[in-house]
């Protein structure tokens, strides 16, 4: 495939989200008369549909655009960064932290206390694996360290995670944490979306910020640095920004894998491989491939419902599988 | 523009690399750092780039200190061309030389006519035109050497650090980038270049600094640093030698007895 002018592509993918935001608000399990509905919000009158566009269906689709955003923006940022193909938000140990910090709101009994607990939990856990990740690797580490320290904490995430699983209270508890980890957008309000989004966009400006810095990346530390690439404050503004928008969006729906790894892969050949320009492309291609997997969810109605998590993984895995094969057959 | 080091010495993982060495490269020369492997070239390169900082000494860009210097100045006063050239992605030749330009593109790094005609430039002086929409990872050792060189060139820095710029290239692209360099110190830029090939460094190069385990054992004009005594103590050769218009070439023959414990001689 040819890189096609870039100013296009990023046509065609803003059109393709926007369509799908406006199917995704569309889509629901109860009829609706949008039109009405909308016209009673505006006008302040709190009746039934205007509660189900407002409480309901515009978070859900609001969610879906800014999670997947998230997710497809910053596996492309890892990706470039860590110069990995298969390198993801997951990688650096922020998501499983995120998970991690959601979980103990769970299990302390903190989410019932009240709303905020639980993406405040999550935002808790994505910071604490930032500053595990800085003393670990951070201030002239090498990029080699900041993946094994991913590891690190990845693995220590899920150890404690699986913990709580296991000494779980009650089987309902357990229940509950274990559906939360499969990820979903269902039943998110405004207040999670006013609590997510802000922080959510502060991560996207600091993630996008380092699009030319990646491009010369491209060449190693050592010459994209002679480039005047400051390879500390590129760090600093990937993990803070990665931490920020996946924190966030991790809290509010759950570990929801593989987008950012799907995303870039599949967009990278149309923007002639270079990271700087996938950063944009592949935020809008994540919220894509989330709203449509969010919108078949609902229109497969299943009972129970199918959780995004699930969904997005049992596409997501075949397709890591005959990455790794395509890989070990271009390697060496 | 004139690069000091002065005294610099720097460690790795507890072990001194780079022991006092003090070194100085004006513009419109060409210095050729000299030395066995492991003896401090590429450490000594990385800190006159000022990729990396030194533990003692200061280096110099025309008398400022190099950590003085933003980010943006330095980029803009040396190109460097590093030794490895671990590029994995496919992208296009045209589009990695052009990354040359960084430091002159702004924030969405938008080309303006300028960086264009530059490289146009690199790439033509550096032979590679003709493979301007091939992807990077399909080329062959030699032709990835001359896009990397192709990439420096185009910064049009007035300081030129290149990390065995000659390795992996056949006899013909080895004169042929020697060359590139030399025009581009013709045209007043500082060069400085590590190189194993001596014949190549005393040919092409104004002057020679020779490392040894991390000090400098000497430096001058190719004829007055390689003598033979001093490759025999630091390289542990033997050469043949002799002179080729004004001059010197040398052919490394065999290990010498002294350094390698009686290595075989066939010479």
């Amino acid at each position: 495939m040819r890189a096609c002018p870039h100013a296009a592509l990023l046509v065609l993918l803003g059109s393709l989200t926007a369509l799908l935001l406006a199917a995704s608000i569309a889509v629901g399990y109860a009829p609706l008369d949008i039109a009405q509905a909308a016209r009673d919000w505006l006008h302040g009158d709190m009746s039934l549909p205007a509660l189900v566009l407002s409480e309901l269906r515009i978070p859900r689709a609001v969610l879906g655009l800014t999670v997947g955003f998230t997710l497809g923006l910053t596996g492309a940022a890892m990706q470039g960064f860590l110069r990995n193909p298969l390198a993801d938000p997951g990688v650096i140990g922020v998501s499983a932290m995120a998970a991690l910090g959601s979980v103990i709101v769970f299990y302390s009994g903190l989410a019932g206390a009240f709303l905020l607990a639980l993406p405040l939990g999550g935002i808790t856990g994505a910071a604490v694996a930032v500053i595990l990740l800085y003393a670990l690797a951070g201030r002239g580490g090498s990029t080699t360290t900041l993946v094994l320290a991913g590891v690190a904490i990845s693995a220590f995430a899920g150890a404690l995670t699986s913990l709580a699983l296991n000494l779980s209270p009650s089987p309902y508890a357990a229940m509950e944490i274990m559906f939360w980890l499969m990820g979903s957008l269902a039943e998110r309000s405004m207040l999670h979306l006013e609590l997510a989004v802000p922080l959510m966009f502060l991560g996207w400006c600091l993630v996008l910020s380092t699009a030319k810095d990646l491009d010369a990346l491209v060449l190693g530390e050592d010459t994209a640095s002679s480039l005047g690439v400051h390879i500390p404050g590129l760090r600093l503004r990937l993990v803070a920004g990665t931490a920020l928008s996946v924190g966030s969006a991790v809290a509010v729906a759950g570990a929801v894998g593989f987008v950012g790894l799907i995303v870039p892969h599949l967009l990278r050949p149309l923007t002639g491989h270079r990271p700087g320009r996938l950063l944009l492309a592949s935020g809008l291609g994540g919220a894509s491939l989330t709203m449509a997997a969010d919108i078949a969810i609902r229109l497969l109605a299943t009972r129970p419902e199918l959780k995004l998590g699930v969904v997005t993984a049992l596409i997501g895995a075949p397709f890591l599988f005959g990455l790794i094969y395509r890989l070990r057959r271009e390697g060496p | 523009m004139t690069i000091e080091a002065e005294n610099i010495v720097a460690r790795l993982n507890g072990k001194t690399v780079l022991d006092g060495v003090s070194l100085t490269l004006s513009p419109g020369e060409m210095v050729g750092l000299i030395g066995p492997n492991g003896a401090g070239k590429t450490t000594l390169l990385r800190l006159m780039a000022g990729i990396a900082m030194p533990q003692r000494g200061k280096v110099r860009y025309d008398g400022r200190d190099i950590s003085q210097l933003d980010f943006r100045t330095r980029a803009l006063a040396r190109a460097y061309l590093a030794q490895s050239d671990d590029v994995q992605i496919p992208l296009k030749v045209e589009r990695l030389v052009a990354l040359g330009r960084a430091p002159y593109t702004g924030v969405f790094g938008r080309e303006t006519r300028a960086d264009v005609r530059a490289i146009e430039r690199a790439m033509s002086e550096a032979d590679v035109s003709h493979l301007r929409s091939r992807a990077f990872n399909t080329l062959s050792g030699g032709e990835r050497r001359r896009v990397l060189l192709a990439r420096a060139l185009c910064v049009e820095a007035p300081l030129l650090l290149a990390d065995e710029p000659v390795a992996a290239l056949d006899p013909a692209h080895q004169l042929a980038v020697m060359g590139l360099l030399a025009a581009s110190r013709d045209r007043g830029a500082g060069v400085l270049v590590i190189l194993h090939d001596l014949t190549l460094a005393a040919r092409f190069c104004d002057r020679l600094a020779l490392m040894d385990r991390g000090k400098l054992v000497a430096v001058g004009r190719p004829a007055e640093v390689l003598n033979d005594d001093r490759l025999r103590a630091t390289y542990g050769i033997e050469v043949l030698h002799g002179m080729q218009g004004g001059v010197p070439w040398l052919l490394p023959w065999a290990l010498a007895n002294s350094r390698n414990g009686g290595a075989e001689n066939n010479g």
